[in-house]
């Protein structure tokens, strides 16, 4: 057997596997997929909010973290982190309105880790709220989401995060992907795998928060990196999957290709800072771990088998296209056409189709309408296309990660 | 309540080696359905081969029927032309077993005898149709090779559409490790993707191929 056939076919192993994983927790979970603890107290709550460049969003993520109703919010702390436009002025303006919002006017950028670590330390809830300064938390996240809580080895508590004002075609296909992301996350919670509690919206217990020394800042993802090391520390991540946060999601290719970017490089690092870890320390080295390590290793050859066929076959064509110029044969027949499908391609085929029903399953149960006439064509988009660019992006992660580039702005 | 439901890994391991098994079985199953298939033909194209070569055998006691030989031959070279694009259909798919590369050594051998049977009737009845007979390295991995040889099969159809019965087209990979085959194409000192037209005339390279069209014509008018 040759050793294309032997890679494809531990592909769909490992793809089998994770469908099934994540369909089995799903099937003997669907009663409470959307249920969450009330809670036992009444928790305070000091929101943090760090923000750069945000004088468009600012005003209405302050409003929308008001809007939840939470009667014990402490205080909501919006660090300015040396912004360029007017986010500072309006950060003051809405203090004014708003009796318990503090400021902290950064003298220097200290990047988003740093600025979170500063207000950390004045922050007096119990619980500390992050919430990113254009993500808006729908009214009943922190009331859904407290209730966790009550575990008194729950460390931390995140939600899905959905794209605000999905209307672009881009804007959709990412609103999917979201969606598809958030409902894999809840079926992770009920395996304590919650490798990340992402920064639109996630709720800390001041006390775990403070017993990792809060968050990395030499880590370009902070919220992959205090989760990583909250799971090491010992302490449980849960998600509610019955509310959610919006966000602002990347408008143009370029911006986003840069935000996939940041996310493979921070998850990179955590590998890297946590390697000794690896298959030890619970779910963060039995799990957590050598998941990301399969999917970046999976991607990765994934690119190197689809680059070398790709790569074979335009050589290929060029040949020929010259032997037969040369020698006056047809360059294309009808044969050429012709495809016997090999057993590969069927078990392909059922693979793609399964990863359709299981896409198409998430967005109903998530409420999503499928019928209608953009998504028909988004969701194949998104399952072929979409999904082919994450390799190309780690590539290019590795590539920074190599010549040492860490800017993400 | 978490820690209980971790069972779920070894779990999903259980049903994807169920999945998994089941897929690689069917493909299995399937591979040797074709491979039967290509196992048919082989004993009737085999039989057919048989016939024409007890009719040769016929020819060598008496000397009737030279063109009734003829006809069967040049047919049945069609037939086990058209076995055999069956059979590459097959082999590009066959990816988990290696039955049907076995029915491949069994065709070269049939047509290495089809090809020494064509010869023999050359001698008896005369040069009344020409044998062009492909050598090719059925293993080859060199793309400059593979594409070469697939110009020159296709440069084979073209000639073969064009004169019809006047010519038998015999494919026959060289490097399958056939004593046999090694054997007959010694003698004509080929190590490369090769035609020989007539057990005379050997074309190795793309552009000796006019030439060998010019032959053809020439023959044709003669």
């Amino acid at each position: 057997m040759e050793i294309l056939p032997i890679i494809y076919l531990a592909y769909m192993f490992v793809s089998i596997y994770m469908l099934s994983f994540f369909l089995l927790i799903y099937f003997s979970n669907r009663k409470t997929i959307f249920s969450y603890p009330k809670a036992d107290k009444n928790y305070s709550i000091s929101f943090l909010v760090p923000a750069y460049n945000e004088e468009k969003t600012l005003a209405d993520t302050i409003k929308h973290i008001f809007e939840t109703g939470y009667e014990n919010i402490k205080e909501v702390i919006i660090i300015n982190d040396t912004s360029k436009d007017n986010t500072l002025e309006i950060a003051k303006k809405l203090a004014k309105k708003y009796s318990k919002i503090k400021i902290l006017n950064n003298l220097k950028n200290l990047g988003k880790a740093g600025s979170l670590n500063r207000a950390l330390k004045i922050a007096k809830g119990e619980l500390v709220a992050v919430v990113d300064a254009d993500s808006y938390p729908a009214k009943d996240s922190i009331k859904k989401m407290i209730g966790f809580f009550s575990d008194s080895k729950v460390g931390a508590v995140t939600c899905p995060v959905v794209v605000r004002n999905p209307k672009s075609f881009f804007a959709r296909l990412q609103a999917i992907e979201y969606k598809v992301i958030a409902f894999s996350r809840k079926l992770l919670d009920y395996v304590d795998a919650i490798y990340v509690t992402p920064g639109p919206l996630a709720i800390y217990r001041k006390k775990a928060l403070e017993g990792i020394g809060g968050f990395d800042a030499n880590n370009l993802t902070e919220d992959i990196e205090a989760t990583w090391h909250l799971t090491y520390a010992g302490w449980e991540r849960r998600m509610c999957l019955d509310t959610m946060v919006s966000t602002t999601a990347p408008k143009k290719l370029k911006s986003w290709f840069i935000q996939r970017r940041r996310w493979n490089l921070g998850g990179l690092q955590c590998l890297y800072k946590y390697r000794k870890y690896l298959g030890k320390k619970g779910m963060l080295g039995w799990f957590i771990m050598p998941f990301f390590i399969l999917n970046t290793f999976l991607g990765l050859v994934g690119l190197g088998i689809f680059s070398y066929l790709f790569g074979s076959r335009i050589i290929s064509k060029f040949l020929l296209t010259k032997y037969s110029l040369l020698v006056g044969t047809p360059i294309v027949t009808f044969e050429g056409f012709y495809l016997t499908p090999s057993v590969l391609n069927y078990l392909g085929i059922v693979l793609f189709i399964c990863g359709l029903i299981y896409t198409l399953v998430i967005l109903s149960i998530l409420k999503e309408k499928i019928l209608t006439k953009e998504n028909i064509l988004n969701i194949p988009f998104y399952m072929t296309i979409y999904l082919m660019v994450y390799p190309f992006i780690m590539i290019n992660a590795i590539w920074h990660a190599i010549k040492g580039k860490r800017q993400w702005r | 309540m978490l820690k209980s439901q971790r069972h779920v890994f070894w779990e999903a391991l259980f049903v994807t080696f169920l999945i998994f098994g089941l897929g690689v079985f069917l493909g299995v199953v399937l591979e040797n359905l074709r491979s039967e298939k290509i196992s048919d033909l082989y004993t009737q194209s085999e039989l057919t081969l048989l016939d024409i070569k007890v009719q040769t055998q016929i020819l060598n006691l008496d000397d009737l029927n030279c063109g009734e030989a003829i006809k069967k031959n040049i047919e049945f070279g069609d037939l086990i032309y058209e076995d055999v694009k069956k059979l590459e259909k097959y082999e590009k798919a066959s990816k988990l077993t290696e039955y049907i590369v076995n029915e491949h050594k069994r065709y070269d051998l049939l047509r290495t005898l089809f090809w020494i049977n064509s010869i023999k009737i050359k001698e008896k009845c005369g040069n009344e149709f020409q044998t062009l007979v492909f050598l090719y390295d059925y293993n080859s991995k060199d793309l400059g090779e593979k594409n070469k040889q697939e110009v020159f099969s296709r440069f084979l159809m073209e000639i073969k559409h064009l004169y019809g019965n006047e010519i038998i087209l015999i494919p026959i990979a060289k490097d399958t490790g056939l004593l046999s085959i090694e054997l007959l194409i010694k003698n004509y000192n080929i190590n490369e993707t090769s035609i020989i037209l007539n057990e005379k005339h050997v074309f190795t390279k793309l552009d000796d191929l006019k030439e060998l069209e010019e032959m053809l014509n020439q023959s044709q008018s003669n």
